[in-house]
């Protein structure tokens, strides 16, 4: 199944004012997540080919159908993150769909740390998503989509 | 696990499309106005924001009384998300 993505593309005004015009992008996908009574709203993430897991944050992932079980716990940070501003999170497996305007995937089981707060948003790593997809990212021509 | 088996609903309606396409016209606007916020969109308007992505989709819901809407995270500045694996004295 095809699923359109979306280019969100920002600029950065400390590097403009700087003389260093910055854009900075994210690729989005929609997604849906199981819960107890079926899906959950649909729900923006950012598609993170730099990210080796997907992470959800706590209010996205408390109306899962199952509970996080006691897990693998990390901290987890980027780039100039410190020890005292790191999320941490718990790894656990969820159920999530992809969709586009028209269309949605088939449910896939995907590993994600389920984060103790909602200081990150909802990011779809590589980990059972993109190892199983096929990505086409042409920003130029401002199309991107996944075959899922 | 409930999710396996009930269908998933269609695709949200044109009006969440819409005001998903506004608010991606808008985020730089939006992400000076609300720095790391949660920020949901309806009628093509910020309509709640905060801290919370829960608390922000129950304002927006009992405001608007729409169920589906988008709720953007409102990045500020350059962010990268990443996992560290633990150190042997941690966790």
């Amino acid at each position: 199944m095809r699923i359109g993505l979306r280019f969100q593309t920002k600029i950065d005004p400390e590097a403009t004012l700087a003389g260093l015009p910055l854009r900075l992008i994210r690729l989005m996908a929609q997604v849906r997540l199981a819960t107890r009574e079926g899906w959950s709203r649909s729900r923006r993430a950012i598609v993170d080919t730099g990210n080796p897991v997907s992470i959800i944050p706590h209010s996205a992932w408390r109306e899962l159908a199952l509970p996080p079980a006691p897990g693998l716990r990390r901290r987890l940070r980027g780039i100039g993150t410190s020890d005292q501003t790191a999320v941490s999170g718990t790894l656990s497996r969820v159920r999530i769909l992809l969709h586009d305007e028209q269309n949605a995937s088939e449910p896939v089981e995907m590993r994600a740390f389920l984060l103790d707060n909602d200081a990150a948003p909802l990011l779809i790593g590589f980990e059972d998503i993109l190892t199983r997809a096929v990505l086409h990212c042409d920003y130029a021509s401002g199309v991107a989509y996944l075959d899922l | 696990m409930s999710g396996s088996r009930v269908p998933p609903p269609p695709p949200p309606a044109k009006e969440f499309w819409d005001d998903l396409e506004w608010a991606d016209t808008y985020m730089d606007e939006i992400s000076a106005a609300y720095p790391n916020q949660w920020v949901a969109i309806v009628d093509r308007r910020v309509v709640a924001s905060g801290p919370v992505l829960a608390d922000v989709e129950s304002r927006a819901m009992a405001l608007t009384g729409r169920a589906e809407f988008p709720v953007v995270f409102a990045e500020a500045g350059i962010r990268v998300y990443a996992y560290r694996p633990a150190l042997p004295d941690q966790d």
